[in-house]
């Protein structure tokens, strides 16, 4: 049907004002999406539950709401999806993982309780790698989740399914959860907008942990003004996470439309250079990269060449880190209280049981290097030295900030690749997180934006990366509206959408 | 396969509470030499005087006033527990030592 078409195309801005002034109705809209949803997932596998009947509910009490004359939330109508990490009261949450397969959560996390009050409409629960741990999606225990761009390619992850839902147009804002890149990397796969927000901006209630220090919740989204309009319901101060920052929240709409002007003077990007040196990354990442950088001075910008002294021990920083909270925040899947229980006749028993079957091999992995660096012996060696060297990368970055407002990068070092082709190399897709992770490790804003494509077959889409200073997020949007609105990446389609469209009949 | 690294891989297992199978852990034991190998750069840092990661801001105190507050019900929290007897969480004993009582 065209409205059908026209409706999956459209922002989530846009949604939310036609369902405010009637344009269109919360329930076709949901529709619209439903019935994307089985146009497109046999081949993309982005969601682990679709929840049709619920979210049919929630748009008819937006319609309803509507027809009484109510207010309507900033997000009224319009369908989301939420990462399986994310705890949804009443719908089975997994994580990712077999350890947690039937376990319907009791309590309504804060994204899925904002986004609710926001009047946006829950489409279901998508599928990530197993409690947020990879870079493919590829580690997990059910079905693979392919990439709309190229079908037989990784969309990336740990939020791939967000990633191949937002871009298949499954759904229209997708939530995601980045501890190392997650949101980012996907992104940038994908041809999205991705926003990692400031550390403690946006509450983690009910964000199962993977590592407490380093975990962010943040949209993925096809154009920068869904991601500010998600952000602007999902930031604030939480009673219930003392983590979350109890600062005001500027307005990031007005930032996005400041920004969709086009012009950035003055505004100084920082670059630092020696990371584009190194081995591993693509030649056509860094040719868009480079056109990229132009685009953004022909805007005004100014290009400044920033140090970054620690950036070689990144990786490593963050792997000692992210696995030893990891093991020490999984230690609680233990089969007693909530999950899958492998009995046996000890408890010692049961929980090794239930541990080795549950969790997959990343997981077991990681959890295993995490208890090597926190082992007395091992502690001022490795934790205790990685905690020291994560205050040099993050005075690294405060430093460059006194240089320049931003910093750009690449934010991944190679497009989208096979399935398959690096799930034997741990250390390789951990290397491929080089540009990501040192957002995490400071605490810092960052947002992907589509940049590109690469050349050869298959067309694989190339993100750009802005990093600002915490709770610069209006910074940060401001310039990524102003590149958008210079450039046409976003607005491109993957090959899957005339594909699945022409199935529904035009 | 050096027998240290596998020995190594058994005796974080253990500290886990993973029990792998003998071809998974030959497997991971190869896997963690390669990643602890790529870690031993952090040792060239020089890291003398330097504290240990804090945020910028620093949480709030994190202390909430002393009021009830129910935010979860404990049915639908027992609902979710594996083996229950009434509003008890089940589990086996302690140590297995062959003689069940």
């Amino acid at each position: 049907m065209a409205s059908e078409a026209s409706l999956v195309d459209r922002s989530a801005r846009a949604l939310a004002a036609g369902v405010r002034d009637g344009s269109f109705s919360a329930s076709e809209i949901c529709e619209a999406l439903l019935a994307r949803i089985d146009a497109t997932e046999d081949r993309v596998h982005a969601y682990r539950r679709v929840t049709p009947e619920r979210a049919r509910a929630q748009a008819r009490a937006i319609d309803e709401a509507r027809a009484r004359g109510d207010a309507l939330g900033p997000l009224a109508g319009v369908p989301i999806a939420l990462k399986d990490i994310f705890v949804t009261a009443g719908v089975e949450t997994n994580c990712g993982s077999k350890i947690l397969a039937g376990w319907t959560p009791p309590y309504a996390g804060s994204h899925a309780q904002r986004l609710a009050d926001a009047g946006a409409v829950v489409l279901g629960k998508l599928s990530m790698d197993e409690f947020g741990m990879g870079s493919s999606n590829e580690n997990t225990p059910w079905e693979l989740v392919r990439n709309p761009w190229a079908l037989d390619y990784v969309p990336g992850g740990s939020s791939g399914g967000t990633a191949a839902a937002v871009s298949a147009r499954s759904c229209v804002i997708g939530l995601g959860s980045d501890t190392g890149g997650s949101i980012r990397q996907p992104a940038s796969l994908c041809n999205l907008v991705g926003l990692k927000p400031s550390y403690g901006r946006v509450s983690r209630r009910g964000m199962i942990a993977f590592a407490s220090s380093l975990d962010q919740a943040g949209p993925m989204t096809r154009a920068v003004e869904d991601a500010a309009l998600a952000l602007q319901v999902l930031a604030g101060p939480d009673p219930r996470d003392s983590s979350s920052l109890d600062v005001p929240v500027p307005d990031y709409l007005a930032a996005v439309d400041a920004g969709a002007r086009g012009q950035l003077d003055g505004l100084r990007i920082g670059l630092h250079r020696a990371a584009l040196e190194r081995e591993g990354l693509d030649a056509e990442v860094r040719r868009c990269f480079e056109a990229a950088l132009a685009e953004l001075v022909d805007a005004g910008a100014e290009l400044v060449d920033v140090e970054l002294p620690h950036f070689d021990h990144a990786v490593a920083c963050y792997y000692v880190l992210c696995t030893a909270e990891a093991s020490s925040n999984l230690a609680r899947y233990d089969g007693v209280r909530y999950g899958v229980r492998e009995a046996r006749p000890s408890l010692a028993e049961t929980y090794a049981a239930t541990r080795s079957r549950g969790f997959g091999a990343e997981v077991k992995r990681r959890i295993l290097l995490g208890t090597f660096v926190l082992r007395a012996e091992s502690y001022a060696d490795y934790y205790g030295r990685a905690m020291k060297i994560r205050t040099l990368i993050a005075r690294d970055y405060a430093a460059a900030f006194a240089r320049c407002d931003l910093l750009a990068s690449p934010t991944s070092p190679v497009p989208a690749w096979p399935i398959g082709a690096k799930i034997d190399d741990p250390l390789a897709m951990y290397l491929s997180d080089v540009f990501t992770i040192g957002a995490n490790l400071a605490g810092l804003p960052a947002i992907s934006i589509p940049a590109g494509f690469c050349a050869a077959a298959p067309r694989r889409p190339i993100g750009l990366q802005l990093l600002a200073p915490r709770l610069a997020e209006p910074s940060l949007l401001r310039a990524a509206a102003a590149y958008e609105a210079r450039t046409a990446w976003h607005r491109e389609r993957p090959p899957l959408i005339a594909a699945t469209g022409e199935r529904e009949g035009g | 396969m050096p027998d240290q690294a596998r020995a190594l891989v058994d005796e974080l297992a253990q500290l886990a509470q993973l029990e792998l199978a003998d071809d998974e852990a030959d497997a991971l034991a190869g896997q963690l030499d390669r990643v602890l190998g790529y870690i031993e750069r952090l040792r060239s840092v020089d890291v003398a005087g330097v504290p240990e990661y804090v945020q910028d801001e620093q949480a709030r105190s994190g202390l909430r006033d002393d009021v009830p507050d129910v935010d979860v019900d404990a049915d639908e929290v027992l609902a979710g527990v594996p083996v229950r007897r009434e509003r008890l969480v089940a589990v086996p004993r302690f140590k297995s030592d062959g003689s069940e009582g």
